[in-house]
């Protein structure tokens, strides 16, 4: 083989290629697979990143991106996080590498998710995620409901994340108060149950939020009495509360482009007992009307029976049993105790 | 000749010639002294202030110069009713604008004193006669025999505020609160003088004030204006409880809403027992209710017009019973499908609407209470108010109330009005036809002071409330063994004979027997076919509620009866 033409050596140079060619194609299966002792991102030296720790993006060493960088990764880099110990994974991306060598700082909702304490292994795997198109989120208190766009508040905070994994439940921050949204449903679904949401159009759905239900019972059951019958509206009694409203001080309200804020305030139905001189309800003698608005019974509050307030006790004795109490006391035992007993 | 005459309105002089006859005289007084105020038969014509004189429809055509009468002489003009009078008393009901309340005037006290006596309710009168003593049996501090008595164990007066407190009586029964104000007034023992002990609040400006101004709105004083309104928890209450015979009453009654989920209204029939928890009290035991013409909605209820209330109330008096009061239903179900209902009705909330209150008033109004003790003869009302809510548990519970004395007074003085705020009673404007005195109501305020605070414009629908106990009896022995209403609505959806076909199946002797006629509403079917007469309906009604021989035979015997058992059995 030595003893080889030109053509050999030619053939040698091919086969040096092809050498290279599968060292670099053994690069490509080579994975990126580490493990890191785990922190959470409040423990980054310097300044606090808000949006750190309410993203879905880790610090990694920079180790990390020379290996990276090494392989022949896709881009945004995903990873699969797993805490091999308690059989649990979630995924995300990669924000910077400036954290200590050995340690990766993740966001504390990916911790809790992870059941991870700080200092744990957690083992770090380069992973593919396909574009998602649809996700169904729901958040974890009523409060989401008072935020006003949920779009952009949304839109804004997802810029952070990465990936979305079902049954995640991720923490957003917005005016100053943290949201904790759960994963209901990523669309397309394998069996890893994540999608990517890096450069992608979401459909983004909303399932009520827990505790949703019951405050809406509960107003159901307030406006139950008010709303359903029928006479409530044949009398006007709404515009009867609001006439009664009418001795209150009034403006308008007029916006800087000149236009009218032609908006009827609402009305409180149950607001008419603040009312110093409410309308008169004038109706036909023998008209029986029940359509009030309902008022629950506020439940007793049971301070008297404070299991926590303090009481002194004792029981009276006196030196001398009475006699008469006594005698009472024997005549009524001789009776009462052997029928109980049988 | 000018002549001067003196009248109770005063000195005025006119003038006649000689040759002018008596009557002309008599003309000419009635339409420029008098002013057409009087018609000649209450107007009589006197010598001196003395002498009866003669009325001037009966003076003759004798001229002046001929009856001695002298130019200047003062003649005596004696004043009966005028004629406004007459007419305001045969008017009256045709006066009286539908809708507005009408304007009870006060009634004149020395025009009332000979009147008719008063036919009280027997339960009244078998009361007036009990002493009412709250007896005691021997406590530990008494130290005396057997057949002693003390201090500590001698009956106690039936209002005794004490007892009243712990036995937790809200109210005290009527007679008990007139034994107390009687003992005030009146000596009882002796029957020499009797002044009226009660008198019902009127809030009316009095109408011919003694002190001669110009009468209200042109004038007012001290005297004609109504004093100032107090508004404090009425200290008696007239029914005490409220009885129903048996709880199938009530749960017939319920069977409509049940089913549509629509409120009911309902008249209440029965009759007036003692009620022996409360000294001297009084229980209305309801045997039946009778569902008027309605409107019914989910949220309310209007009272239509209601033609058979004649022979409905004809049919209860048949059966012994009278109409004890109005019964509704305020229910909504809670939604959690465990068969409860909300509770609407409660302390942070109302017990009765403000509209309620002033429907009630309008019934109270309507059927008062006759009373020998009252200087008009009326006092209060027998009529009560239940309703069925839910209570604080989300369990269906009547409750029953009356409206107080103050409220049905200030309602007839047309000076209240319900507002929206089913908790508070407006207080109306005062204008040309309506004078409102001050209203005051007290209250213990937040640093737990009594304080008086003016009720304009509106004030605490609970000040003119008055409440009731509710209760079914321990053994029931209703009047009717069935209660059943459906048959209304059964007959009513039928034609004639279909009509009498029904009722022909339940006039088998063996249904009798079982209580099939032992229904109000199968009586009140009877009844409108028209075929019985009140003594043969009374007849049928003890028949069909104690079904004996003696009551058959008494049935049996009559014409009419047998007429309706002919045409209902040619209708099978």
């Amino acid at each position: 083989m030595f003893g080889g033409s030109f053509f050999s050596s030619d053939d040698d140079g091919f086969s040096m290629m092809s050498q290279l060619r599968s060292a670099f194609h053994n690069n490509v299966n080579q994975r990126f697979d580490t493990r890191y002792r785990c922190y959470p991102v409040a423990m980054i030296p310097g300044e606090e990143r808000p949006n750190v720790n309410y993203g879905g993006k880790v610090i990694l060493p920079p180790s990390a991106l020379e290996k990276l960088s090494r392989l022949n990764v896709s881009y945004p880099m995903l990873f699969d996080f797993e805490n091999e110990a308690a059989e649990k994974k979630t995924h995300g991306g990669v924000l910077e590498f400036i954290a200590e060598e050995g340690r990766v700082y993740l966001p504390y909702w990916m911790m809790t998710t992870l059941s991870l304490e700080p200092g744990d292994l957690v083992r770090v795997i380069n992973t593919d995620i396909a574009q998602g198109s649809y996700v169904k989120l729901q958040p974890q208190s009523v409060n989401f409901l008072d935020i006003t766009d949920h779009r952009a508040v949304l839109e804004n905070a997802l810029r952070n994340f990465s990936t979305l994994t079902k049954s995640d439940i991720f923490e957003i921050l917005y005016n100053d108060q943290v949201y904790q949204i759960k994963v209901i449903d990523v669309q397309p679904d394998d069996s890893r149950h994540v999608v990517s949401v890096v450069e992608t159009d979401l459909v983004v759905d909303f399932d009520p939020p827990i505790g949703y239900e019951e405050s809406l019972q509960k107003n159901k059951q307030q406006n139950i009495a008010g709303v359903q019958g029928t006479m409530v509206t044949k009398i006007g009694y709404d515009e009867l509360v609001r006439q009664g409203d009418s001795n209150l001080m009034k403006g308008t309200g007029t916006k800087l482009n000149g236009k009218e804020v032609a908006e009827v305030p609402k009305i409180n139905l149950l607001d008419v007992e603040k009312q110093e001189c409410p309308a008169p309800l004038i109706l036909p003698l023998g008209t029986y009307f029940f359509g009030y608005p309902y008022k629950a019974p506020s439940i007793e509050e049971d301070s008297k029976k404070d299991p926590n307030l303090f009481k002194f006790e004792g029981a009276g004795t006196s030196l001398r049993a009475s006699r008469k109490t006594n005698g009472t006391m024997g005549k009524g035992s001789s009776d009462d105790p052997i029928d109980i007993d049988a | 000749m000018i002549l001067r005459f003196r009248s109770k309105r005063g000195m005025a002089r006119a003038e006649f010639q000689p040759t002018d006859t008596l009557a002309m005289l008599s003309a000419k007084i009635l339409s420029d002294i008098l002013k057409n105020d009087y018609s000649p038969e209450n107007v009589s014509l006197c010598q001196n202030e003395s002498d009866q004189g003669v009325i001037f429809s009966n003076l003759n055509d004798q001229t002046l110069q001929d009856a001695g009468l002298t130019h200047g002489q003062m003649l005596y003009l004696r004043l009966g009713t005028p004629n406004s009078d007459i007419a305001s008393s045969n008017n009256e009901p045709a006066l009286t604008v539908t809708g507005a309340p009408k304007q009870v005037s006060t009634p004149d006290v020395s025009e009332k004193k000979p009147s008719m006596p008063v036919i009280q309710d027997p339960i009244d009168d078998s009361l007036e006669k009990e002493d009412g003593l709250i007896r005691r049996s021997m406590t530990s501090l008494c130290r005396h025999g057997p057949k002693g008595m003390c201090d500590y164990c001698s009956p106690l007066e039936p209002y005794d505020e004490s007892y009243r407190q712990e036995n937790k009586i809200k109210h005290l029964s009527f007679h008990a609160y007139l034994r107390k104000i009687n003992s005030n007034v009146n000596k009882y023992a002796s029957s020499q003088s009797f002044i009226p002990p009660l008198e019902e609040p009127s809030f009316t400006v009095k109408e011919k004030c003694p002190s001669g101004h110009p009468p209200w709105p042109a004038g007012i004083c001290t005297k004609c204006q109504p004093s100032t309104v107090m508004l404090n928890l009425q200290p008696f209450r007239v029914i005490d409880h409220i009885e129903f015979a048996s709880p199938g009453i009530v749960d017939s009654f319920l069977n409509k809403w049940r089913q549509s989920g629509f409120q009911r209204i309902g008249y209440t029939y029965g009759h007036f027992e003692q009620y022996n928890n409360v000294p001297l009290g009084i229980k209305g035991v309801i045997e039946a209710i009778y569902e008027p013409p309605q409107v019914s909605e989910a949220d309310g209820v209007t009272l239509e017009e209601w033609a058979d209330e004649a022979l409905v109330e004809q049919v209860a008096t048949a059966c012994g019973l009278r109409r004890i009061g109005i019964i509704f239903t305020d229910l909504t179900d809670d939604g959690s499908n465990s068969g409860k209902v909300l509770c609407k009705r409660h302390s942070d909330s109302y017990f009765l609407s403000s509209l309620e209150v002033y429907n009630s008033a309008n019934f109270q109004t309507k059927f008062k209470n006759p009373c020998k003790w009252s200087r008009s003869g009326y006092f209060g009302s027998k009529f009560v108010t239940s309703v069925i809510s839910g209570n604080l548990n989300g369990e269906i519970e009547v409750m029953s109330y009356q409206v107080s004395n103050i409220g049905t007074a200030l309602y007839q003085a047309d000076l209240i009005q319900p507002s929206v705020d089913p908790d508070r009673m407006l207080v109306k404007k005062e204008d040309q036809t309506r004078y409102v005195p001050d209203v005051l109501y007290r209250y213990t305020d937040k640093y737990g002071k009594q304080v008086s605070e003016n009720a304009k414009p509106a004030f605490p629908v609970s000040f003119l409330l008055v409440t009731l106990t509710d209760g079914f009896p321990e053994k029931p022995d209703p009047l009717f063994s069935n209660n059943d209403t459906s048959i209304i609505t059964t007959l009513e959806s039928t034609d004639e004979t279909g009509r009498l076909r029904q009722l022909a199946k339940l006039f088998d002797h063996n249904a009798i027997a079982n209580g099939s006629l032992s229904n109000f509403s199968v009586l009140l079917a009877i009844a409108k076919l028209s075929i019985l007469g009140k003594d043969d309906l009374a007849a049928l009604a003890s028949y069909a509620t104690a079904p004996t021989e003696e009551n058959e035979k008494n049935l049996n015997s009559r014409e009419s009866y047998q007429t309706l058992l002919a045409i209902l059995y040619s209708s099978l």
